[in-house]
């Protein structure tokens, strides 16, 4: 009679297993599920990286375009590029690609020191380059951002 | 006597009542279901990200030559391209050299003075190819848009790439 008891398993002792086996499989899910997210991450990123460079392409066309109507651009100001079939200009108003993007660029006043390097405009004896212009490019999309920074300088109408 | 009682005994004791058998029933079918279900999530999951992978791949194989190619051009042979309509045609002047990108039967085929390769992988199709050129009399720029899709069983993945640069040999 004892061994017949023992046999079996109980209700609880099929929960306790159960539950065991379910916190091991929710484990697994959510690292696969973090995998994953981060893999879709990579692929965004890949494509804003490129839509990135091409915003710091256009804003080079648009400096050699006229580097007196680029330099008017104000700075610390966030601009956004119209981009048109056959012209390429700076507006005002977002413009969202492939519905999941928005590409702004924001212009900084360049300064340089007594050596001609570029420094931060609160060094001492820092001073304006005014044919200079720090160009940055940002790409957001869901929470996330890729930056692109490059020194366009006035080449052509000197 | 001894052996009756025993398998009294047996037949009080052992074995399950219909309540448990439904419990123990019931909790079997819904963790195979949801087994099950995992599983076909999960390898839905794969395949897109194997496609993706693929799709990315390809994107990036085909952005780099061309935005290469295109930084270091003289020129657009605007009457051997075709601009904005798809699938487009990119001819580029580079010294004596001619480099061409055109889209047939969904592949991507780059052709240097002549000589025909194929870019992209035949798993992958070409949806879409899109370039738009621009000119300021001082430089000329290029602009690509790129539409890849992949399909394994009954899972497509579409992507859209967009890319463009200046021509530094067309500094004038």
């Amino acid at each position: 009679m004892k061994r017949l008891r023992t046999q079996g398993v109980t209700i609880v002792e099929v929960i306790i297993g159960i539950s065991i086996f379910a916190l091991v499989a929710i484990f697994v899910m959510q690292t696969l599920a973090v995998y994953f997210a981060n893999a879709n991450v990579t692929q965004q990123k890949v494509r804003a990286v490129y839509l990135a460079e091409e915003g710091q392409e256009v804003m080079r066309y648009l400096r050699d375009s006229d580097w007196n109507t680029f330099s008017d651009l104000a700075f610390d100001t966030i601009y956004y590029l119209d981009v048109a079939t056959t012209t390429l200009a700076t507006t005002s108003v977002p413009q969202i690609i492939d519905n999941t993007y928005t590409r702004s660029v924001v212009l900084h006043q360049a300064y340089r020191n007594s050596d001609d390097d570029l420094v931060a405009s609160t060094t001492a004896g820092a001073s304006v380059d005014s044919g200079s212009r720090i160009v940055i490019t940002n790409v957001e999309w869901a929470g996330n951002t890729v930056s692109l920074e490059a020194l366009l300088a006035n080449i052509f109408n000197i | 006597m001894l052996y009756h009682s025993q398998k009294n005994t047996m037949h009080t004791s052992v074995g399950f009542t219909l309540i448990e058998m439904l419990v123990y029933m019931s909790l079997l079918i819904i963790i195979s279901g949801v087994g099950v279900l995992m599983l076909i999530s999960l390898s839905d999951s794969f395949q897109h990200q194997k496609l993706d992978q693929l799709l990315l791949r390809n994107g990036s194989v085909v952005l780099e030559r061309m935005l290469s190619d295109i930084r270091n051009a003289q020129d657009v042979d605007a009457f051997y391209s075709t601009f904005v309509s798809t699938p487009g045609v990119l001819t580029l002047l580079s010294g004596t050299s001619t480099t061409a990108y055109t889209v047939s039967g969904g592949t991507l085929f780059l052709s240097v003075d002549g000589v025909q390769t194929q870019v992209t992988d035949n798993t992958i199709s070409v949806e879409e190819l899109r370039f738009y050129s621009y000119d300021n009399l001082e430089t000329e720029m290029v602009r690509v848009q790129l539409q890849l899709s992949a399909t394994r069983g009954s899972s497509t993945r579409t992507r859209i790439f967009n890319a463009g640069a200046v021509l530094r040999g067309s500094y004038e």
